[in-house]
């Protein structure tokens, strides 16, 4: 079976709400080139493909989590296999703003992130602005990653860009916004300070990646 | 207490047993318009269905029994469109706030009667749950727990409830929620409306 087809069967199968089919499928792929390919080229492209779904609203929540639970199931087996995803990039500090609880975006986004070798430094729910900069200086990490479900949490995020601002970190650590309230109302993106947002979990790992090297950028003297 | 002045009230649907007993209680002159509790899943639908009403009754301002729940609530209240009930959601505008918080920060899931009655609907055709052991994962990983809110409207769905706990393997706590707060919301949303000026 082509690489392609094989990528089209684990995309029926989860959409499809059959874990252990996808996960079958996975582990026959890993048996032939190991699980960190098998993340890379066979699991990866077919999460980008469940996020352009979700963006268009063409899946369930369900099958997002599903898609979340799959990805940290092969996650794992990789460590088992000591095939981990090597964590080449990072790390990032991620966590729900203060007052918001609704962890499983942010959950979602730790998966996947973690799923494309970035480590992962993850402060849970309500977490104060300061926690967050205190986190992202002690670790060296470029970019703080914060998740925030309605309008009334999503303006706390203006208190990590001032935090940052303060400590003249403005440009060296970069602030990815996400949530559903930033997908419907974009322009809070800027209205909170937010550096940029993806529009779903799985599209995380290139808004890091770009922000990261944005940060990089203005590092160099 | 009666209201000397029609006053326009919208409200979710997840609390319209409640918000009928006590506005025909302490506003009978006060009639509110509901809409379906089930777009609280789709936000940019609730805005537009939001817009609508307000829009039918033209510049004066309406008292919104909703929390958050779109993220342009804000700009409605600032508009000085309409007053809302403070609350981020349902549950915060039933329970009121250090209830809430308290429920909150046990991990709480809470169910009002409206959404219970509904909750296969809502789990698995909008939320996509068909498989109960994905649900019970993703439950178990989300909550710490399921809390019926009994607001002595309606006899407590004790069948329902049964299948509730089957379906997620987490037990439901019943626990009895008085209207006092929500009223005292109505009464001081209908008041402030009053306090207007007439160009709105």
């Amino acid at each position: 079976m082509t690489l392609k087809n094989t990528q089209d069967h684990l995309l029926n199968a989860i959409l499809s709400g059959s874990r252990k089919e996808a996960i079958a499928i996975l582990d026959r792929w890993a048996g032939h080139c190991g699980y960190r390919q098998t993340i890379s080229e066979l699991l990866e492209p077919v999460l980008e493909t469940i996020g352009t779904l979700w963006v268009s609203e063409k899946i369930s929540l369900a099958a997002g989590y599903l898609a979340g639970k799959i990805a940290e199931d092969t996650l794992l087996k990789a460590h088992e296999h000591e095939q981990a995803v090597p964590e080449i990039r990072g790390p990032v500090v991620l966590g729900n703003v203060e007052d918001d609880y609704h962890s499983l975006g942010r959950k979602l986004v730790g998966i996947f992130l973690k799923t494309a070798g970035w480590r992962v430094i993850d402060l849970g729910n309500d977490v104060p602005s300061e926690s967050f900069v205190d986190a992202a200086v002690k670790n060296e990490a470029r970019v703080i990653a914060v998740s925030a479900m309605m309008f009334s949490t999503a303006k706390n995020i203006a208190g990590i860009r001032n935090e940052l601002d303060r400590r003249g970190l403005h440009g060296r650590i970069k602030l990815a916004v996400g949530g559903a309230v930033f997908r419907i109302r974009p322009e809070l993106v800027a209205e909170v300070g937010g550096d940029g947002t993806a529009v779903n979990a799985m599209a995380t790992p290139a808004l890091i990646d770009r922000l990261w090297r944005e940060a990089d950028v203005q590092n160099i003297p | 207490m009666t209201c000397p002045s029609p006053v326009p009230v919208i409200a979710c649907s997840v609390l319209k047993d409640e918000l009928e007993f006590i506005l025909s209680r302490d506003f009978p002159g006060v009639s509110c318009v509901f809409v379906d509790s089930m777009l609280h899943m789709h936000p940019e639908q609730l805005g537009k269905a939001l817009e609508r009403r307000l829009s039918q009754h033209g510049t004066q301002p309406c008292l919104v029994v909703y929390g958050d729940c779109h993220p342009h609530m804000k700009d409605m209240e600032d508009s000085g469109r309409i007053i809302r009930t403070p609350g981020v959601n349902c549950a915060e505008i039933l329970l009121g706030h250090e209830r809430y918080v308290s429920h909150r920060n046990r991990g709480s899931f809470l169910f009002l009667p409206e959404w219970t009655s509904r909750w296969r609907d809502i789990f698995m055709n909008e939320l996509g749950f068909t498989d109960p052991q994905l649900a019970r994962e993703f439950m178990a990983e989300t909550r710490n727990g399921l809390v019926y809110l009994d607001t002595g409207i309606a006899p407590v769905p004790l069948k329902c409830l049964e299948d509730i706990r089957s379906f997620f393997g987490m037990a439901v706590t019943v626990e009895p929620v008085s209207l006092d707060h929500l009223a005292r919301l109505i009464v001081d949303g209908v008041s402030r409306l009053e306090r207007l000026p007439h160009e709105h």
